[in-house]
C-alpha cells in the first residue's frame, strides 16, 4: 500500500515536471496562445528577421502574433493568429517593422483597407529597419571619409585665410560702389522732384489727376470726330473755294 | 590515495554500477524509491531556493538595469540566467547538499556495520543493489526538479516584477520569449543530466569507500558533498563550452 503510494507521488512528480516542461517550451517561444484566434496567411518576399511569437499591430494595438513561418517556393508563408474581433479586409497593406535600431524587435504592422471582403491569402512587405543595409552604407561613407585627404588639414588656418579674403574683397566692393553712388544720389534727388511734379499741385499733375479735365478732352475729343465725320460728308459747309 | 588512483578508483566504481547486467524488474522498486526520496523530498527546499532565487535576480536585474535598457530586457536577463544557469547549478548544488551526503552517510553505515559484506555473502552485487538506484533515481530526478526550479523562479519573478517593479507580466513575458533560444532551455536541462550523475556517484563512491567507524561516516559525506559540489562547477564550465562555447 505505502509502496504503490509512493509510485503515485513518483508518477504525479514526473508527470507534473513534464507538463511544466511542455508548458514553458510553449511560452517561451511564444506558441502559448489563451487568445479566440484565427489564422491569417501573409506571404513575404523577406521577413527579415521576423520570429515565430513577434507581435501583429493593428493601429498600433497588439493583435496578435505570428505563429509559424516557412519557406513556401520562393516566398516566406507566415501564419499570423488574429484575434476574432478583428477582420483583415483584401486591400490591407501588411508591413514588417521595427521598433528599435537593435533589429531584434520585429512586429507586423496591419494598416486595415476599406474593403468588405477578406482574401484567402495575403501579400506582405518588408518596411524594416534594415541595420545590414544601414551597416553597409556607413561601410561606404567611411571609404569616402578615408579617402577624402587634405594637405595640411587645420581648420584655423583656413578660417584666417577666408577671413582675409572676405576683407580684401568688401575693401574693394566698397570702392566699387563710392562712384554709382554719388550718381544714384543724383538721380534720388531728381526722382523726387518729379514725384513733387506729378503728385497734384502742378499742371502735369492736375492733367493727370484731374477728372473735370479729362471729361473735358473727352469731350472734345468726341466734339472733334463729330467735327470730322461731318467735314467728309458735308465738305462744302466748311470748304468753299471758289476761284470765281 | 593520490588524484589519480582516486581517478581511476572513482571510474572503475562508475562503470561498474551503471554497466553490471542489471533487470530493470528487480531494480524497479529501489529505483522508485530512490526517486521519492530524492525527487519529491527536495522539492519543498528546491521550491523555495528557486522562488527567492527568482525574488533576487529580478530585483538585482533592475537595479542595474532600469533606465538605461527597456524594460523588457529585465524579462529576457531572468529568464536566460534562470534557464541557462541558476535553476540548474542551484537545485544541483542544493541536491547534492541533500542527497549526496545522504547517500554517503547511508551507505557508510552499511559498510560499517557490514551489511554490505552480508549482502556479497548472501550473493546480491551491492553496487546493483545500492548504487545502481541511487545514480538512475538522481538522474531521473534532478532534471524534473530543475524543471520545477526553474518555473518557480521565473514566476516568482515576473510576479514580484508586475507587483513591486511596474513591469507589467505582458512585458516581462515578451522579454522571456523574445530573445528565447532552444539550446538555451535544452541546454540548462542537459547540464541537470550530468550533474545527477556527479551527484549520485559521489555520493556512493564516498559511502563505499568507508573503513573504520562512525567518523569515517561522517567524513565519507563530507567528501561527497564537497567533491560532488566541486564536479559540478567543473562540469557546469565544460557543459557551457560545449554547447554555448
Amino acid at each position: 500500500m505505502v509502496k504503490d503510494l509512493k509510485a503515485t507521488f513518483v508518477g504525479i512528480f514526473i508527470i507534473v515536471g513534464v507538463i511544466i516542461f511542455v508548458v514553458l517550451y510553449t511560452w517561451f517561444s511564444g506558441r502559448l496562445g489563451l487568445r479566440n484566434t484565427y489564422d491569417l496567411v501573409v506571404m513575404f518576399d523577406d521577413v527579415v528577421g521576423l520570429r515565430i511569437g513577434d507581435p501583429v499591430m493593428v493601429y498600433g494595438m497588439e493583435k496578435g502574433k505570428v505563429k509559424d513561418m516557412k519557406i513556401d517556393q520562393n516566398k516566406i508563408k507566415s501564419i499570423l493568429a488574429i484575434d476574432r474581433n478583428i477582420m483583415i479586409p483584401e486591400d490591407s497593406k501588411i508591413s514588417i517593422k521595427s521598433i528599435s535600431m537593435l533589429g531584434a524587435d520585429r512586429y507586423v504592422k496591419i494598416e486595415l483597407g476599406s474593403s468588405d471582403k477578406t482574401a484567402s491569402v495575403y501579400h506582405g512587405s518588408t518596411g524594416g529597419f534594415d541595420l545590414e543595409a544601414l551597416g553597409n552604407q556607413l561601410d561606404s561613407l567611411m571609404l569616402v571619409v578615408k579617402n577624402f585627404k587634405l594637405g595640411d588639414f587645420d581648420l584655423n588656418k583656413i578660417a584666417s585665410k577666408l577671413t582675409r579674403d572676405m576683407n580684401r574683397s568688401l575693401k574693394t566692393l566698397t570702392k566699387a560702389i563710392k562712384g554709382p553712388s554719388e550718381k544714384i544720389e543724383h538721380l534720388a534727388i531728381r526722382l523726387d522732384s518729379l514725384t513733387t511734379l506729378l503728385s497734384g499741385d502742378g499742371t502735369v499733375g492736375k492733367l493727370m489727376k484731374s477728372d473735370e479735365l479729362y471729361e473735358e478732352v473727352r469731350q472734345t475729343n468726341q466734339a472733334l470726330k463729330s467735327l470730322v465725320e461731318d467735314i467728309k460728308e458735308n465738305p462744302d459747309r466748311y470748304i468753299n473755294i471758289k476761284v470765281f | 590515495m593520490n588524484l589519480f588512483s582516486l581517478i581511476g578508483d572513482f571510474a572503475t566504481f562508475f562503470f561498474r554500477s551503471l554497466f553490471i547486467p542489471w533487470k530493470f524488474r528487480t531494480s524497479k522498486d529501489r529505483i522508485l524509491e530512490q526517486v521519492y526520496n530524492i525527487g519529491i523530498g527536495s522539492l519543498p527546499i528546491i521550491i523555495i531556493i528557486a522562488a527567492f532565487t527568482g525574488l533576487v535576480s529580478t530585483v538585482q536585474a533592475t537595479y542595474q538595469m532600469i533606465g538605461t535598457v527597456p524594460r523588457y530586457i529585465i524579462g529576457t536577463t531572468v529568464g536566460r540566467m534562470v534557464l541557462i544557469e541558476l535553476g540548474p547549478i542551484l537545485t544541483a548544488l542544493m541536491v547534492s547538499g541533500r542527497c549526496a551526503s545522504s547517500m554517503a552517510a547511508e551507505i557508510g553505515t552499511m559498510r560499517v556495520t557490514e551489511q554490505i559484506d552480508a549482502l556479497e555473502i548472501m550473493a546480491i552485487d551491492p553496487y546493483r543493489f545500492l548504487s545502481l538506484p541511487r545514480i538512475v533515481g538522481t538522474f531521473i530526478s534532478l532534471p524534473v526538479l530543475t524543471i520545477f526550479a526553474e518555473f518557480v523562479a521565473l514566476a516568482f519573478g515576473a510576479v514580484y516584477a508586475h507587483y513591486f517593479l511596474n513591469i507589467p507580466f505582458s512585458v516581462f513575458s515578451y522579454g522571456i520569449i523574445h530573445f528565447f533560444s532552444m539550446r538555451d532551455f535544452l541546454g540548462g536541462l542537459v547540464k541537470s543530466l550530468f550533474f545527477s550523475i556527479v551527484i549520485g556517484a559521489s555520493g556512493c563512491y564516498f559511502g563505499f569507500l568507508v573503513k573504520g567507524g562512525a567518523k569515517e561516516v561522517g567524513r565519507a559525506a563530507t567528501y561527497a558533498v564537497v567533491s560532488s559540489s566541486i564536479l559540478i562547477l567543473v562540469l557546469d564550465f565544460l557543459v557551457a563550452v560545449l554547447i554555448f562555447g
